[in-house]
């Protein structure tokens, strides 16, 4: 028996990437260019808290879900919305309750004194707050990393800051997958983490250590690996495939950027207060 | 084309002492050199030191000489020692970038780092591929695949980069026995078509029987032992340095202890026979497995031995069901089904193993077992309580289990207080826990690291103190997932005694594994699942019966030696050395 033909020093053939590598983009604003959608974001996110107190953010909610429903993300959007609520409560209990200087009480109840600007400013910072956090998701939910990594190399960001992005992007999944099995591997010796809040409370040592070890034993394993795969080799590295662009998106994408310095200017003006 | 140590010594920053001395060593091209040792003797450090990743990227002192191809890699950058010596290290989840989305790009990874052309890089992908039999993993996700095949995924990703010199750390761990055989012929093929130079780590010695030209072993950071791998490898030496000696020398010396006349022609034509037997290559991994041992179980045949009740009584069996699995289907979220219909009774203290391929269902089946997870359609019983009824932590009183990972399960700073979680946990205290955690570490032979910090202890004990944690629970029943994985022979020898020690104690054991000479040995009854299915349920004397192989090969499982060559000399089933010894000493009075 003897090894594939094709072997150490064998010309190249021409080959062609697999079918699955070459998927199709999905139409719509999922089909947009990886750096599009992040300059896009980064002007919501500008307009969401410059843009007036009421109409920026609003029109950003609106972008972001309209942009939703052509890439059919609502779904996992609206998860993304749901676990952003808690901190949306806490903002307007916090604002409600103890807003410095605010005085219109809502109602008194002894020393507690909710008042009505403490809740306006609250929902306000909570709006766009959850205009910046979809938004951002959004970009996350609808893009390929690989493609955005390919696509932030092609225009010249080093192969060290493509890394730390891609990793880092990747790491929210893996790290609740790892979280998950040392929470698996605690309650396998008895850690009640189905009874009473205090006895899950004292479960977070045993989860955080692993993790936190595990993490670092992961980053300096990873990194002789990453040595030994050629990682800090000079030059550019091959894309397997480059993300598609055009001339319109390059347009929206400058356009985009001139409005958020518009804006900047504007806020630095103090012009961007006119807005409702 | 050679790797050359010369009186090199190395030690890492801050540490007080060398862990490698004087260390002279050639590997030339075309050659495959083994490396055994006990567990901390510095066989990792050489490796990192011979691809030149120590001192450059870990930092550390190095004295003496190391060269690749004549020059020093002390003059190398990391990026041309990676072309010339690809280098591999244990864990593979580690070794894979976690930036990719298929095994594909995965493999395409260094090629590209390195700039090649892409019509090069899909030809080398396509060829790393081929060599190791995993085409069928291509779309695959990296982060979703079995132990086994990870392994398998992250050679394939050297492999791809094309060194002239391979430097591999127990690159079969995670292994079935087809999978390690797989992976040993390709190396072999590699060497002998290519020159590539080879230094592999490995406890598998039987790897390395067929595999090395020669093999040194390291003692205490130095090398203590080197020469042809025939030499080596029957050294009467070897077991005292905490390696153990393949199984026909292992074999041999048991028939000549017993006094019973030694064929040694007939145990070496045997261990051939197994070689063509079993080391035909071919695309071994299917559609199915995915992490954790799950499997989808779809196209999955049928079951053709009768498993489920537990058979005739075993020795040491006390009676009444510790554990039942009644219709056990279990899927994934995402749809894929790891257990297929899953009958099983386990007696009270009866030792069980379930053995199978890489991504078979095993650890699926055993973390059914204490509720960390629940059938989707079925139900366990736990000493006859419906399972679905208790809580984890109320199960964790019934059923110790011990993950295949020490890193998921350690938290605490001192070995004391990490193996004393588990009892407390369960409401032990004062001197009644202090005795529980003293026994268990003497068990696992770290009582003198009681006070150690765990992350002070390399890999192996961190998995013996893992162990440990498991048995101060004292619980009737102890599940041990892969447990000999990464000991030496001193390890696994203890892990052999833990066992014999718990069922003697009348409790019961369940084991996964994939090492078969410790299946035979510890277990009274072998459950051998594919696809998510029980496919075979009987005593080692069944299971590993000739009339099975056919069987236990299409799970990627193997007979040991003792039992081809108790089926060669006409015994009859003989799956352990001194089940063997037993027969001929039976045949020759």
């Amino acid at each position: 028996m003897s090894l594939p033909t094709a072997g150490p020093g064998r010309e190249a053939s021409g080959g062609s990437l697999p079918d699955y590598l070459l998927r199709p983009a999905g139409g719509g604003y999922r089909s947009l260019n990886p750096t599009t959608k992040l300059v896009l974001a980064l002007g919501e996110v500008v307009v969401a808290f410059l843009a007036g107190t009421w109409l920026g953010p609003l029109l950003v909610l609106a972008a972001v879900v309209g942009a939703a429903a052509a890439a059919r993300a609502v779904r996992r959007l609206a998860l993304v919305a749901a676990v952003a609520l808690p901190v949306i409560g806490s903002i307007l209990l916090v604002n409600t309750f103890l807003l410095p200087g605010a005085h219109d009480a809502i109602v008194r109840v002894g020393p507690i004194a909710p008042t009505w600007s403490g809740l306006l400013f609250g929902f306000q910072t909570a709006l766009r707050l959850m205009a910046m956090s979809l938004a951002l998701a959004l970009v996350y939910l609808t893009t390929e990393i690989d493609d955005l990594l390919a696509d932030l190399e092609r225009r010249g960001l080093g192969r060290r800051p493509v890394f730390i992005v891609g990793s880092t992007l990747q790491t929210v999944p893996r790290t609740v997958e790892r979280a998950a099995e040392i929470v698996d591997a605690q309650r396998a010796r008895g850690l009640d983490t189905e009874g009473r809040f205090w006895r899950r409370a004292r479960g977070v040592v045993p989860l955080a250590a692993p993790l936190i070890f595990g993490a670092l034993t992961d980053v300096e394993e990873r990194t002789v690996a990453l040595e030994a795969r050629g990682f800090t080799a000079p030059g550019r590295r091959t894309p397997l495939r480059i993300p598609p662009d055009s001339a319109a998106q390059r347009r929206l994408r400058w356009a985009c950027l001139v409005l958020v310095a518009a804006l900047v200017a504007a806020h630095l003006a103090g012009a961007a207060g006119v807005l409702p | 084309m050679t790797i050359r140590l010369a009186g090199a010594s190395y030690r890492y920053a801050g540490a007080g002492r060398p862990a490698l001395e004087g260390i002279d060593l050639e590997i030339e091209a075309g050659r495959v050199v083994g490396l055994v040792g006990a567990n901390e003797s510095g066989k990792s450090t050489l490796c990192l030191v011979a691809s030149g990743l120590a001192p450059a990227t870990i930092g550390g002192h190095l004295a003496g000489d190391v060269t690749v191809d004549g020059r020093e890699t002390a003059a190398l950058r990391p990026h041309e020692l990676a072309q010339r010596c690809g280098a591999l290290f244990q864990n593979p989840a580690t070794q894979l970038s976690g930036t990719t989305r298929t095994v594909f790009e995965e493999l395409a990874f260094g090629p590209r780092n390195l700039g090649l052309p892409l019509a090069e890089i899909v030809e080398r992908v396509g060829w790393a591929m081929e060599v190791l039999g995993i085409g069928a993993l291509a779309d695959r996700d990296p982060q979703r695949l079995s132990g086994g095949q990870a392994q398998l995924v992250a050679l394939a990703s050297i492999l791809a980069l094309r060194p002239g010199h391979l430097v591999l750390d127990e690159p079969t761990s995670q292994l079935d026995p087809r999978g390690t055989r797989l992976v040993g012929a390709a190396l072999g093929r590699l060497a002998v078509e290519t020159g590539t130079a080879i230094l592999i780590v490995e406890h598998k010695t039987e790897l390395l029987a067929r595999l090395a030209d020669t093999v040194a072993v390291l003692d205490g950071g130095r090398l203590v032992l080197a020469g042809p791998t025939a030499t080596v490898l029957g050294d009467q030496r070897l077991p005292s340095l905490g390696v153990e000696p393949p199984a026909p020398v292992r074999l041999g010396r048991a028939l000549d202890a017993a006094g019973l006349a030694v064929d040694l022609d007939l145990l070496a034509a045997t261990a051939e026979e197994a070689d063509r037997a079993e080391g035909g290559r071919g695309d071994r991994c299917g559609r199915g497995g995915r992490d954790d041992g799950r499997d989808d179980g779809r196209g999955s045949p049928s079951v053709s031995a009768a498993p489920g009740a537990a058979p005739g009584a075993a020795p040491g069996v006390t009676g009444g069901v510790a554990l039942a699995l009644q219709g056990v289907v279990f899927d994934y979220p995402d749809g894929t089904r790891a257990l297929a219909g899953i009958d099983l009774q386990v007696a009270g203290g009866e030792r069980l193993a379930i053995v199978g391929q890489n991504g078979s269902g095993k650890s699926t089946l055993v973390r059914h077992l204490n509720g960390l997870l629940r059938p989707t359609v079925g139900r366990v019983l736990v000493g006859g309580r419906d399972a679905g009824q208790l809580h984890v932590a109320q199960l964790a009183r019934q059923v110790a289990l011990a993950f295949q990972n020490p890193d998921r399960q350690i938290f605490s700073g001192r070995a004391r207080s990490e193996v004393a979680f588990g009892p407390r946990n369960l409401g032990l205290s004062g001197a009644e826990l202090d005795r529980a955690v003293a026994e268990a570490l003497a068990a696992v032979g770290l009582e003198a690291e009681a006070d150690s910090n765990p992350y002070d202890l390399g890999y192996s004990r961190r998995k013996l103190l893992s162990l440990a944690s498991v048995l101060a629970m004292r619980t009737p029943v102890v599940v041990l997932d892969e447990p000999t994985t990464g000991q030496d022979a001193r390890g696994v020898a203890r892990v052999r005694a833990i066992v014999a020690t718990l069922a003697a104690e009348g409790r019961t054991v369940v084991t996964v594994s994939h090492d078969m000479r410790f299946v035979t040995e510890t277990a009274a009854r072998v459950v051998v699942m594919r696809a998510g299915r029980i496919v075979l349920d009987g005593p080692p004397g069944e299971v590993f019966a000739e009339p099975q192989w056919p069987l236990l090969a299409s799970t990627y499982l193997e007979p040991t030696l003792a039992a081809r060559v108790g089926a060669r000399l006409g015994l009859g089933s003989t799956p352990t050395e001194a089940a063997l010894v037993a027969a001929l000493a039976v045949r020759g009075r």
